[in-house]
């Protein structure tokens, strides 16, 4: 079986711009996947996506769209559909002016282009905002206008950088439905930037995570979010328990489960081991059927939203990820001890960067 | 003893509010002071001058031929300033570079040359210098009508940079970028998008540059003289007539000038236009 070839990669890509840099940067996405490239600010990943549009030439390195060397291609020659963080839609045009721009560079007959402009402002439910001008739009309406102007070109990739950090939640969720939509019937292959988690869960299925103008993991969003690969990764993705292996080594109840991993270093130094706080496992009567169970006192308990995020003191600090519902079940209350429990595919080792 | 060294918090919010009102009053006045001088100065000679007076300045053979040869040589100096002002200010807006600062600071010279020293250095150039080889091309600019140009651009050209410059400056440079990545060439995306957008900032630098061009008096004297029917334009005018002891018909031509600046003035403000007027 043949491999579909990538649809964008770039090799050791290198370039300094300002105060931000891109450091040896190797990237494959394959074909109809999407992948968001997570990082702090300043972490390179505009300058990256930015590069891939054409908008810098790199230093060295190369970027190819579709297995085609385009690192010397200016941005109107790489069929790229790119979407700023600003959206910057032309103030001085209405919106359908807006979607119809890249048509008409492209030369599209007029009577084509109305229709085309029509069909996709219907698409993403901006019909009735086409006579409209760009400074008269809510940040979700927008939005969906700079979507419509990259997409309308029928591109097969397109570049988002931060889209949705000009809307409130509940339009974020609507253009999320709708991206989800469009990305599975337009079968696009999308490099989305962000640094926020719940966009990236809920559109990703690869994820890159960026710091210090390098690249530092990618992969399928599951594996990068549950077993990142570097200490630094782990704790840009929210790993609550990233600890030092050394002090692990040296905790009595944890050292048998570390024995077992195939993937023990010699000596502790160096490295640090992530535990998901999703699988600490916590009981009131010590049955959690684990391999490394100990007893601990929950020192404080914080509402994160979605689950409880429970503070141990099990020798070493950890942190346990629970559900409403279970902490209701377990009555648990700062200051309550409690029996932990912990199975080897809850810990995975990492280098300390 | 102590009690009576530390203020008490209602006193210092007195101290406080009286300050604050000593400081707006402060600003007020300096303000109610420029515009009574600019008012004193523009009613003083709208009195002086008679309408006899008015009319001659504006209506006398030499004062229409220093208009018309005013108005022609504004508009071509304005034309070309800008020609030459809108790709330089779009390289300068555009790029970051090492040399942006000496180059801005030498087009800012002849801004804060004195007008005199301007006229000379044009002189020593196409006069000493360059004037030989330029007349055996047949082209020869001290004491001509098109030396009054070549004055007045070297003068003014820095205002037309400098207005072109804020027009794009005020453009989202991710805008021709987007326009890029749609398909645009560069060329294109200036065309359509950054021309659209500073279309109103350049005519008010056009504007700007031509009321500046309009009141040029130092260079164009000195590099082009004052000969009547010949290189005389209306600032040179109102000085001939001023010299000669004709002070009613020098204020006519003085106030026929701030008409046309106070025109210009208001065009420039209606469209929104920045540079080095603020």
């Amino acid at each position: 079986m043949v491999e579909p070839a990538a649809m964008v990669s770039v090799t050791n890509l290198r370039l300094h711009v300002g105060s931000f840099s891109l450091h040896d940067v190797s990237l494959t996405v394959p074909p109809g996947e999407y992948l968001c490239i997570v990082g702090p600010t300043g972490s390179g990943k505009t300058l990256l996506l930015e590069t891939i549009a054409g908008l810098h030439h790199p230093e060295s390195g190369r970027v190819l769209v579709g297995g085609v060397d385009v690192t010397s291609s200016p941005p109107q020659a790489r069929g790229l559909g790119y979407v700023p963080q600003d959206y910057a839609l032309f103030p001085h045009m209405s919106v359908s002016d807006n979607i119809a721009y890249g048509l008409v560079e492209r030369g599209v007959a007029r009577t084509e282009r109305l229709e085309r402009v029509q069909g996709m402002a219907e698409w993403l439910g901006i019909l009735h905002l086409l006579e409209r001008r760009p400074g008269t739009l809510s940040g979700g309406e927008r939005q969906r206008v700079a979507l419509a102007r990259a997409l309308v070109l029928q591109c097969q990739i397109l570049l988002l950088d931060e889209p949705f950090s000009a809307v409130d939640q509940l339009t974020r969720r609507g253009i999320i439905a709708d991206l989800r939509r469009l990305v599975a019937e337009l079968g696009l292959t999308v490099l989305h930037v962000t640094h926020d988690f719940q966009e990236t869960h809920a559109l990703a299925s690869w994820v890159g995570v960026m710091h210090g103008g390098r690249l530092l993991q990618v992969g399928p969003l599951e594996e990068v979010f549950l077993r990142p690969a570097s200490r630094r990764a782990a704790e840009f993705t929210g790993m609550a328990n990233v600890l030092p292996l050394s002090r692990l080594l040296d905790t009595p109840w944890l050292r048998p489960l570390l024995d077992r991993l195939h993937d023990l270093p010699p000596h502790g130094d160096g490295y640090a081991v992530c535990i998901r706080p999703d699988a600490v496992a916590i009981s009131r009567d010590g049955d959690l059927g684990a391999e490394a169970t100990v007893t601990a006192e929950v020192s404080q308990m914080r509402w994160e939203g979605l689950a409880y995020e429970v503070e141990l003191d099990a020798g070493v600090p950890l942190v346990a990820a629970l559900t409403a519902r279970e902490v209701a079940r377990l009555g648990l209350r700062a200051g309550d001890r409690v029996q932990i429990g912990l199975s080897q595919d809850a810990v995975h080792v990492v280098p300390g960067d | 003893m102590q009690d009576a060294l530390v203020t008490s918090p209602t006193s210092r919010v007195r101290r406080g509010q009286a300050t604050a009102a000593v400081f707006h009053a402060g600003g007020v006045a300096a303000l109610w002071f420029q515009v009574i001088f600019v008012l004193a100065v523009v009613i003083g000679l709208v009195v002086f001058t008679d309408r006899r007076s008015l009319l001659e300045a504006i209506l006398a053979p030499e004062s229409r031929h220093a208009t018309r040869l005013t108005l022609l040589t504004v508009s071509i100096t304005t034309a070309l300033s800008m020609l030459l002002a809108i790709p330089a200010a779009y390289a300068l807006s555009q790029r970051q570079t090492r040399l942006n600062f000496l180059v801005d600071t030498l087009l800012d010279l002849p801004i804060v040359m004195p007008p005199i020293a301007a006229g000379l250095a044009l002189l020593i150039l196409f006069g000493y210098y360059l004037g030989d080889p330029m007349q055996k091309l047949g082209i020869y600019l001290p004491y001509t009508k098109a030396g009054i140009v070549v004055a007045q651009f070297f003068t003014t050209m820095t205002f037309a940079l400098r207005s072109a410059k804020a027009a794009f400056d005020s453009v989202n440079p991710r805008l021709p970028a987007v326009a890029r990545t749609l398909g645009s060439s560069d060329w294109r995306a200036f065309r359509r998008v950054v021309l659209p957008l500073a279309h109103n900032g350049l005519v008010a630098g056009a504007v700007l540059t031509w009321a500046r061009c309009m009141g040029l008096f130092g260079p164009v004297v000195m590099f082009c003289g004052a000969t009547e029917y010949r290189t005389v334009i209306l600032p040179t005018a109102i000085y001939l007539k001023n010299s000669v002891g004709d002070l009613e018909v020098a204020a006519g031509g003085t106030l026929f000038l701030m008409a046309i600046a106070l025109v210009t003035l208001i065009v420039f403000k209606r469209l929104g236009g920045r540079g080095y007027l603020w």
